[in-house]
C-alpha cells in the first residue's frame, strides 16, 4: 500500500528503531554533540525508498533480507556514507543482496538514498527489459553508470522525496506510486546494465567479514569487557589484522569500539532508569566501567552531560519520558486505503 | 440526404476525434498553434475527408470495421507515414478491416480518405472491373497507374472546392449521385490496375512485438504506460523495442510514452476543475515527479505553462 513518513529525531535511540525498516539492526553515535536526524520513507507497491539526513557521525550495521536488494545512491554534495569500508563516491551506486550484513558508517554530517527492492522483481524486470540474466550480488558491488542515466536516477529520488515531503498526500494516489515505482525500475535497471561494475577486493570483503563476526561477539555479551585476546582467539584473527579492520570497517579500533558500545548502553539505561531506585555507579559497573571519575569524563566528551544529568532527565516524571521516548514527529502520514471498503484511513 | 462540412480546429483532441470510421489518439510534437482543416463530404454510399494539419505529429489510428477504407496523400513529399512507410501523392493506402496502426507525420501534413460500406465495395468492384475489393487482411500499399490516380486527385480536389464553395451542390441528390458515380469509377480504376507495393516496412510491421504494442497503447487509452511493464507484457527487450519504435515512430518507445503522457496529463488538466486538482496532483498522477521540468517541458510542447491550462475554462 503506498504511502510515506517523514520523521525528525532528536533522540539516537528513536532513529535507531525507525531504521529497523531499512535494515539497520545497532547504532552507534560516534560523535560529539546533538543528535539530529530526519528520515523520509515512501512505500511504493512493491518499492520503497528511503531518504535520510543526519547531523552526527555514526556506525550501524545493516542486514538485508535474502529476498530483497539495497540499493545506495549518494544524495547532494556533502560526504556519502563509508559501507563496508568503501565510500558511496559521487555519481555511484552501491548495491547490496542475498542477505548481506555490512557496516555502514558516516563521519560527518550526511545525506543518503536508498532503495530496497524484491530480488525477484528486479531479476524480473532485468531480463525483461534487457535479454540477460542479473545474478544477484552475494557482496557489496559498486557501479558506475553513464552520467546522464545516473543523474537521472538520483534526480527522480530526489523529487519523488522532495514531492512526499512537501505534499504528503501525493502517494494516495495508486496511479502516481506505480509511475514512480516504474520509472526508478527503469532507470535502476539501465544503470545496472549499462554500468561498470566493480566489486570490493578480497581483502576489504574479509575486513568486512571480521568486522561483522567482531559485533556479533560483542551482542553475545554486550555488558563485558572483552580482552583482545579473548577475541582474537574467538575469531581466529591475529591482533594486526582485527585492529585493520576495525579501522577500516568501524573507523576506529576493536577496543575503542567495544568501548564505546558499552558506553552506550550505559546511556540508554540511564535514559530510561529511575533516580530514586537506580544510581549511576550501578549501571556504569553493570556495564564493565570501573573508575568512576575517568568514567564521568569519558562519558560527558560522548554525550555532552554528565551520567547523573541523563539519569535525572530520564526519571523526570512518566509523561516528558514517553514523549522523549518517541520520535518527534513532524509530519507523519502513512495513508493505507483500503479499495474493497472504499474507505481511506490515514493514520497518524 | 448527401451533405458537406468544413471545420477548422486549433484542438488536435477536437480535431482527432471529428474524424470519422476511425478512432484516433494525437499528439502535436512541435511547439505552436496548432490548426488543422477538416473537410467531410458524405454522398449517398460514398463518404469522403479531406484533412491538413499545420504541425509535425503522430497518432495511434484504429480503424472501425463495417466499411472499406482507402487513404493517400494530396500532394507529394514526405509528408505521411504510415506504420514507418512512406506514402507518397502517387499511392494509396488500403486498409483492412478493424486495422491499428500508427501514423506519422513529420511535417505538415494533407491528406484525404474515401469509404464505402464492405458490402458496396464489393458490388461496385464485381460490377466495374470484375475485381474482388473486400478489404485485404493486411493493409496494402498500392501505386495505381499514374493518370488513373491523377484523376482520382483532380475529382477528389474538386468535391473538396465545392464543398467550400458551394455545398448547395453537393446536398442536392441528383448532383451529388453524379459525382459519387464518377469518384467511385476513378477510385475502382486506381485500385484495379498498378502494382502493389509489397513494402518491407509494411511486412516487418507484422512481428509480434509492433503488434504488441500497438495493442498496449490501444488497450489502455486513457493510461500511463512505462517501459518495464511494456518490455514484460509485450516479452521484448528495451532495445527490441527501441529498434522497432525508430523506425515506425520515428523516436524511442521513452520518447513516445513521455509524449504521450504528457497529452493524457494535458488532458486531464483541461478537464478537471481548478478547486477539485492541483497541477501536482495531475503531474504526479501522469508520472511526473520534476515539477520544475514537467512545467518547463509542458510548455515547450503546449506553449502555456500546466497551470494556466487548468485555470483556462473548459470550451
Amino acid at each position: 500500500m503506498p504511502g510515506s513518513v517523514v520523521s525528525v529525531f532528536s533522540e539516537a535511540e528513536d532513529f535507531e528503531v525507525a531504521l529497523r525498516a531499512e535494515g539497520a539492526l545497532r547504532l552507534l553515535v560516534t560523535g560529539p554533540g546533538r543528535f539530529k536526524a530526519r528520515l523520509t520513507q515512501v512505500a511504493l507497491h512493491r518499492l520503497r525508498l528511503a531518504a535520510a539526513e543526519e547531523q552526527l557521525p555514526r556506525i550501524a550495521l545493516v542486514a538485508v533480507p535474502t529476498d530483497m536488494i539495497l540499493v545506495s545512491l549518494p544524495r547532494g554534495r556533502g560526504p556519502a556514507p563509508i559501507w563496508g569500508g568503501v565510500r558511496n563516491g559521487a555519481g555511484e551506486i552501491m548495491t547490496f543482496g542475498a542477505g548481506q550484513r555490512v557496516h555502514m558508517r558516516t563521519d560527518a554530517p550526511c545525506r543518503w538514498n536508498s532503495v530496497w527492492l524484491p530480488a525477484t522483481e528486479l531479476v524480473q524486470y532485468y531480463s525483461a527489459m534487457t535479454g540477460a540474466i542479473f545474478a544477484v550480488p552475494t557482496a557489496a558491488r559498486w557501479w558506475q553508470p553513464g552520467p546522464a542515466i545516473g543523474r537521472h536516477l538520483r534526480h527522480l529520488c530526489s523529487a519523488a522525496i522532495s514531492a512526499v515531503e512537501s505534499r504528503s498526500k501525493v502517494l494516495i494516489d495508486a496511479e502516481a506510486a506505480r509511475g514512480l515505482e516504474q520509472q526508478l525500475i527503469d532507470a535502476l535497471v539501465e544503470c545496472l546494465s549499462t554500468g561498470l561494475a566493480i566489486e570490493a577486493p578480497p581483502a576489504t570483503r574479509e575486513h568486512q567479514h571480521i568486522a561483522v563476526s567482531f559485533e556479533a561477539l560483542l551482542q553475545a555479551q554486550p555488558e563485558r569487557a572483552l580482552r583482545m585476546a579473548e577475541v582474537c582467539a574467538a575469531l581466529g584473527v591475529s591482533p594486526r589484522i582485527l585492529r585493520i579492520s576495525c579501522k577500516e570497517q568501524l573507523g576506529m579500533g576493536p577496543i575503542e569500539y567495544a568501548r564505546r558500545q558499552r558506553m552506550q548502553l550505559v546511556h540508554r539505561a540511564l535514559r530510561s532508569g529511575n533516580a530514586d531506585i537506580t544510581s549511576v555507579s550501578a549501571i556504569a559497573r553493570r556495564s564493565g566501567f570501573r573508575g568512576l571519575g575517568r568514567f564521568a569524563a569519558n562519558y560527558c566528551a560522548l554525550f555532552g552531560e554528565l551520567p547523573s544529568a541523563t539519569l535525572r532527565r530520564g526519571s523526570a516524571g512518566g509523561v516528558p519520558k514517553l514523549a522523549l521516548g518517541r520520535p518527534r514527529i513532524r509530519l507523519l502520514m502513512a495513508a493505507l486505503t483500503w479499495i474493497n471498503a472504499g474507505v481511506m484511513i490515514a493514520t497518524v | 440526404m448527401p451533405s458537406s462540412a468544413v471545420q477548422i480546429f486549433s484542438d488536435p483532441d477536437d480535431y482527432a476525434s471529428s474524424i470519422r470510421a476511425t478512432t484516433i489518439e494525437m499528439m502535436v510534437m512541435e511547439r505552436g498553434r496548432f490548426t488543422a482543416k477538416l473537410t467531410r463530404i458524405d454522398l449517398h454510399r460514398l463518404w469522403m475527408q479531406r484533412l491538413s494539419e499545420n504541425l509535425p505529429r503522430i497518432a495511434h489510428a484504429a480503424i472501425r470495421p463495417g466499411r472499406a477504407i482507402i487513404t493517400f496523400c494530396t500532394y507529394s513529399g514526405p509528408s505521411l507515414l504510415w506504420s514507418g512507410a512512406e506514402l507518397q501523392a502517387s499511392s494509396i493506402v488500403r486498409h483492412c478491416e478493424g486495422e491499428n496502426a500508427f501514423q506519422r507525420a513529420p511535417a505538415p501534413a494533407s491528406w484525404c480518405g474515401m469509404s464505402l460500406p464492405v458490402e458496396d465495395m464489393v458490388s461496385v468492384g464485381a460490377a466495374i472491373a470484375g475485381l474482388d475489393l473486400t478489404p485485404p487482411i493486411d493493409p496494402l500499399i498500392l501505386t495505381p497507374v499514374p493518370s488513373a490516380m491523377a484523376k482520382l486527385q483532380r475529382l477528389h480536389g474538386a468535391a473538396g472546392q465545392l464543398a467550400e464553395d458551394a455545398p448547395e451542390i453537393i446536398s442536392h441528390p441528383e448532383a451529388a449521385r453524379g459525382l459519387e458515380q464518377a469518384l467511385i469509377e476513378a477510385l475502382v480504376s486506381c485500385l484495379g490496375e498498378g502494382e502493389a507495393r509489397e513494402d518491407r516496412s509494411v511486412q516487418r510491421r507484422h512481428s509480434l512485438i509492433l503488434r504488441r504494442f500497438r495493442r498496449a497503447v490501444e488497450e489502455h487509452p486513457d493510461q500511463t504506460l512505462y517501459i518495464p511493464e511494456l518490455c514484460t507484457s509485450i516479452g521484448a527487450t528495451g532495445r527490441t523495442l527501441r529498434a522497432c519504435c525508430q523506425e515506425q515512430l520515428g523516436m524511442s518507445p521513452k520518447r513516445y510514452l513521455l509524449l504521450r503522457r504528457m497529452h493524457l496529463a494535458r488532458r486531464a488538466l483541461r478537464e478537471s476543475s481548478l478547486t477539485a486538482t492541483t497541477v501536482t496532483d495531475v503531474a504526479t498522477q501522469y508520472g511526473f515527479w520534476e515539477f520544475g521540468r514537467f512545467a518547463g517541458e509542458y510548455k515547450s510542447l503546449f506553449g502555456e505553462s500546466p497551470s494556466a491550462t487548468l485555470r483556462r475554462p473548459w470550451e
